[in-house]
């Protein structure tokens, strides 16, 4: 649906975003993560037509974003719906007429029938049907989210854009928008693109990820295969600053799939039949919409890792230097 | 007394109104220019800005008094004549208009660049982004704007009296100043004040009502 090509784009003599390919289907939840700075809300402005770019293709259903004319670039931004960090509502008007706006854009009356039945119906999507007349002032950070996204939709998209959507909210509300997210891209069919920093939003939602690191893809996958994978390429920008490990022998760390119990007793197991002690110093379960994910760091003696090792080589578990 | 005063008074408010009206309509304009070919507008472009930033500033530097001296030619071209209260619309205007461009400059580049860029993401016009952005968000501030410019009109049009332009400021001068009546120099001071007062809560209750 989305394909960007070898996409290069400067700020004069600083590379934003440095030949990057990536694909987005029809349906897909998907996650472009990064650090702060890393070029990847530029990366989503550029999608949107709101900033130009210098080399490579942006092609969305196969039309070339930097060879629509104006009117036409208008009409593709129509079809995307975006929410932002800052939900950027206007403050004179009330949750009715904010949502109401890109319709007026679109030459529509806010008060026609029409409109007023995409707008009830979209606020009760929402939950925020008894909100109608609030001003945006009245509202919480994630009452504001809920009526920008109920803003995004209202001229009928096919993608959702969604810019560091939840980074100004706290925990609990960003998994209520998220999951109100997921609903849309179920329900409504429509393709999500979110930009973030935050990995749980990623791994709450993202069916799949792009990691962008100083304007350019390191990876590009499943989250669960790079998150929890061994040598992924992401690994130092989701390592856990609180990890602590012990300093003597060798840590090693294994990964599980899905079935967590199972490669459980593998630990039991290879300290029966290796006969050696090991000490276990970190082990984390993660939820990635639904399947179990996990990994386990161990610290085995020096003498004993040649052993370990080839133990789990032979067992086909996924295993790592820590 | 209270026949020479009500004249003036009504002279006054004749001048403030006449100007504030004139000097909104064409101060509007080199306000949205400002705002929209500045660095961060819709349609950046350097040297316009450059250009029109300049020029209000140069205008914004001129003393009144000196201003009304300098275009009497213009305020006769205008007017048909050089003199009189009506003649004094013109100066009054001319000098507020630089300062009407930027208290609207003002509003409008303070209306947050997000909105822009929302109603942009949404395939919204420029021209459709001026008026249901930057008109609708900057609308309490721009109503703001004209209540400073006009309470600084109140000031200027005191000084009309040096073209004959009448208003409670000439009054002052020649009844109380220079003849030394103390009661019309009293009388118009609390006018005055009543003036400025009435029209600074009029324009913060309108500001609080449209937040």
């Amino acid at each position: 649906m989305i394909k960007i090509q070898n996409l290069n784009k400067k700020y004069d003599n600083l590379t934003v975003l440095k030949d990057i390919s990536l694909e987005i289907n029809q349906g897909d939840i998907f996650g472009i993560i990064g650090q702060s700075g890393a070029g990847k809300s530029t990366l989503l402005r550029c999608i949107n037509g709101l900033e130009p770019y210098d080399e490579g293709s942006i092609t969305i259903e196969g039309k070339e974003i930097a060879s629509l004319d104006k009117r036409e670039l208008h009409i593709m931004q129509s079809r995307m719906g975006m929410i932002f960090q800052n939900f950027n509502l206007l403050n004179r008007l009330n949750v009715y007429d904010n949502v109401a706006l890109p319709l007026q854009f679109w030459g529509k009356k806010k008060n026609a029938p029409e409109s007023r039945e995409k707008i009830l119906h979209l606020l009760k999507l929402v939950g925020l049907e008894d909100r109608i007349k609030s001003r945006p002032g009245q509202l919480s950070g994630g009452q504001k989210q809920r009526v920008a996204i109920a803003r995004a939709l209202v001229l009928d998209p096919q993608i959702l854009l969604c810019d560091e959507a939840t980074s100004a909210l706290d925990p609990q509300i960003t998994k209520d928008i998220l999951t109100l997210l997921s609903q849309i891209n179920r329900e409504m069919n429509i393709t999500i693109v979110m930009v973030t920093h935050q990995m749980e939003v990623v791994k709450e939602i993202c069916t799949k990820m792009a990691y962008i690191e100083n304007g350019e893809s390191i990876a590009v996958g499943r989250p669960e295969e790079l998150f929890v994978a061994p040598n992924s390429p992401i690994r130092n920008f989701v390592r856990d600053a609180s990890e602590f490990l012990p300093q003597e022998g060798v840590n090693i760390r294994l990964y599980f799939n899905n079935d967590a119990t199972a490669e459980d007793s593998v630990i039991t197991r290879m300290a029966r039949e290796l006969d050696i002690n090991f000490a276990i110093c970190d082990g984390r379960l993660e939820n990635y919409h639904g399947t179990i994910m996990g990994s386990l760091a161990i610290n085995v003696s020096g003498e004993n890792q040649e052993a370990v090792t080839s133990y789990l080589s032979q067992k086909n578990i996924p295993w790592e230097y820590a | 007394m209270w026949d020479i005063i009500t004249k003036a008074a009504w002279q006054t408010i004749y001048m403030v109104i006449g100007s504030t009206l004139f000097s909104v309509i064409l101060g509007f304009i080199p306000a949205m220019i400002l705002t929209l070919t500045a660095p961060d507008g819709l349609r950046p472009n350097r040297l316009i800005y450059g250009v029109l930033d300049v020029i209000v500033n140069i205008f914004r530097s001129f003393p009144f008094i000196i201003l009304m001296v300098i275009i009497i030619p213009f305020t006769r071209l205008i007017a048909g004549k050089s003199i009189g209260t009506k003649a004094a619309l013109v100066p009054l205007t001319v000098s507020a208009i630089p300062f009407v461009a930027r208290v609207i400059e003002t509003a409008l580049r303070g209306v947050d660049s997000g909105l822009i860029e929302a109603a942009r993401s949404f395939g919204a016009s420029d021209a459709q982004i001026i008026r249901r952005v930057y008109l609708k968000e900057a609308f309490p501030g721009i109503i703001s704007g004209i209540t400073l410019t006009m309470i600084n009109l109140i000031g200027y049009s005191a000084m009309g009296g040096a073209i004959g332009a009448g208003g409670l400021g000439d009054v002052a001068i020649r009844y109380g100043y220079q003849a030394y009546k103390i009661p019309y120099l009293v009388v118009t001071s609390i006018i005055l004040i009543i003036f400025v007062q009435l029209i600074q809560s009029i324009g913060n209750l309108l500001y609080k009502k449209l937040m």
